[in-house]
């Protein structure tokens, strides 16, 4: 570790504290629909957007209502991608005449972008048109996060309503979140991004004249070898910053490119990369501000966020120092940080970001549910990989996915002061609400739906050698934890992958599907059931008795919380698959 | 073929999670109201 690489993480973390109070204020006040300076150029283009839409901006929901406008919302933007994908072979922005897209992996990436998880079963330079990158999957990357962030803000209402039984209009904080926030951002950070080098085109795909051609040997499968010269590249062009802007604004994280932002085209320099991390936290970080306004306790939105800033640091020291340590299967070599070389584990990493960014990175990308990649997590130590896959295991509330951070978070705030009600002997209360059985039951139930898709998935895949296993790259604790990745990856809706598995097969395409749709709806909604039990609730006075969420005590509970939960539920399989293997590389074994 | 079967799972899902709204919303109902203990 070096004294550059924690300037640069404490000037990241310094930076996401100083913008989360700009940014919540000015949250509150787009969903609080009070003025801002953007409403003479906004709020022409909101009415009429509900004008066309028939949509009565003061019609509030219950709680169902609100569940059942997102599911419909949902279903319609998942069958348009579906069908873009499907036909994209007929339609325009197509230079590369690619063909349509699978079934099944139209389904998976439908789904993976529909529900914020950005998983990607393909290369998206050689499968998917300009077209279907921008109608079909840029615009999920706004309406996912969209979508997210009008959930937070229905379950803070909850929170801060007394007596009632609605939660807000979902298609007005659809829209504001998407006009007042995710939009204006991504214009401007677009551009920044452009001027670091992010490209931005419609041109085919240009062929380059290799300088030295480069002469392949490749094997067969009956084992016999065919020996050929490159003499040119192809290099892909497209729509890149527009998409890349709203793809870490908005915790996204499908990446244009195959190599996601460890591509030159996507992120080209350590300041472009600096920018993205950035834009992972700042909304997340932002909702924090907001929830303490929203709910008339300021306290308790730098509590939340502090338990959110405890549990970031913890990450990224362990996965920084553990990348940063030298591969002790390699005796003979010098691996110690100089003027020269990084030092630690490069390998997978890009030298322009070097260990720190590359840490700092996946650390910050799996704390959000983001899923873009600078590194390949694959290629991480042992221990350096344990802390994405836990990140992703401990539900991603770490800061967490733009509106899906802060309402699973909000889910663990009940069940610590459940926990810490039952301490006491008294009746949990929260924010001046009794914390009631079905506000428990509901609240287990969105921390049981997660590990049993998780574990019930991977346990059935390394079970299935001729449909699970066979795409494996690597084998022993090392494969298992690329299968337990995928799963965590699809049901948190985080979306990176640990690479090392072919996951475009009949099997991977359904059945992560499957995990990515129940991981995002079945988990929303018994979370909007508590917001809606909340709102209805009266608020009893504070007494001595009352377990105060706005102190450092309360930090530390729900801290605690978090780490046993994740720690009782996924210990076990992180024993078998990254820990064992650690144990085995200090005994001289690789897989 | 595998259009049907991408659509048909598509056309599961949804209408599964509208149910599932309703039965969360349905369990509030059966129990009685009130705090878990005092």
């Amino acid at each position: 570790m070096s004294l550059n690489g924690w300037l640069q993480i404490a000037l990241f973390i310094a930076l996401i504290l100083l913008l989360a109070k700009p940014m919540g204020l000015y949250m509150t006040r787009v969903f609080d629909r009070r003025r801002t300076w953007l409403d003479p150029v906004l709020v022409p283009c909101e009415r009429l957007l509900y004008r066309l839409t028939h949509i009565d901006p003061n019609d509030d929901m219950r709680w169902t209502q609100y569940a059942i406008a997102m599911l419909i919302f949902t279903a319609a933007t998942v069958l348009l991608t579906y069908a873009v994908e499907r036909l994209q072979h007929l339609l325009p922005l197509n230079p590369q005449h690619l063909a349509a897209v699978a079934p099944d992996l139209a389904f998976n990436t439908a789904i993976s972008f529909s529900t914020n998880t950005n998983w990607q079963a393909y290369t998206p330079e050689s499968t998917m048109s300009y077209l279907t990158q921008m109608l079909g999957l840029a615009t999920h990357n706004f309406w996912s996060a969209a979508v997210g962030l009008a959930l937070a803000i229905a379950f803070i209402r909850g929170i801060a309503r007394r007596e009632m039984k609605t939660l807000g209009n979902f298609w007005v904080d659809l829209t504001r979140a998407t006009l007042w926030i995710l939009l204006p951002i991504s214009i401007v950070f677009a551009v920044a991004l452009t001027s670091q080098g992010v490209i931005q085109n419609f041109h085919p795909y240009t062929t380059a004249t290799l300088v030295q051609p480069q002469t392949i040997t490749t094997t067969a499968a009956d084992g016999k070898s065919t020996t050929s010269t490159v003499t040119t590249q192809t290099i892909a062009q497209g729509p890149v910053a527009s998409q890349e802007a709203i793809k870490m604004l908005g915790t996204n994280g499908g990446g244009f490119f195959n190599a996601n932002s460890a591509h030159p085209f996507e992120n080209p320099t350590p300041l472009s990369n600096f920018l993205q991390l950035l834009s992972i936290f700042l909304i997340p970080a932002g909702l924090t501000v907001t929830l303490g306004q929203m709910v008339g306790s300021p306290k308790h939105g730098w509590a939340v966020l502090a338990a959110m800033t405890i549990l970031w640091f913890v990450g990224v020291f362990v996965c920084y120092h553990a990348e940063a340590q030298p591969n002790p299967l390699m005796h003979n070599v010098d691996q110690q940080a100089s003027l020269t070389q990084s030092g630690g584990n490069m390998e997978g990493k890009e030298v322009r970001f070097g260990i720190a960014d590359s840490a700092l990175f996946a650390t910050v990308t799996t704390d959000a549910s983001c899923g873009a990649v600078n590194s390949m997590h694959d290629s991480y130590t042992p221990l350096g990989g344990l802390v994405p896959l836990t990140n992703i295991l401990l539900g991603e509330i770490v800061f967490g996915g733009v509106g899906a951070g802060l309402y699973g978070m909000l889910v663990f705030v009940i069940i610590s002061v459940f926990i810490a009600g039952l301490m006491v002997g008294r009746t949990p209360e929260y924010l001046g609400k009794k914390i009631e059985a079905y506000d428990v039951q509901m609240a287990m139930l969105y921390l049981l739906i997660f590990p049993l898709l998780i574990l019930g998935f991977a346990a059935v895949t390394v079970l299935m050698p001729n449909l699970g296993l066979s795409s494996l790259a690597n084998h022993g604790p090392h494969g298992l934890s690329e299968i337990l990745y995928a799963y965590a990856s699809a049901t948190g809706n985080n979306g990176s992958a640990f690479a090392g598995l072919n996951a475009n097969t009949h099997w991977y395409n359904y059945s992560l599907g499957i995990a990515m749709f129940i991981g995002r709806f079945l988990m929303i909604v018994p979370m909007l059931a508590i917001a809606g039990n909340l709102a209805g609730k009266k608020i009893v006075p504070e007494t001595a008795g009352t377990f105060p969420v706005t102190t450092p005590l309360f930090t530390l509970l729900l801290t605690s919380v978090i780490v046993i939960v994740g720690a009782l539920t996924f210990f076990p399989a992180l024993s078998l698959g990254p820990i064992l293997e650690h144990l085995l590389l200090h005994a001289g074994h690789t897989f | 073929m595998a259009d049907l079967i991408a659509l048909i799972t598509i056309a599961i899902l949804f209408p599964v999670s509208v149910l599932y709204v309703a039965a969360c919303d349905r369990l509030k109902g059966s129990r009685p109201k009130g705090a878990l203990h005092d």
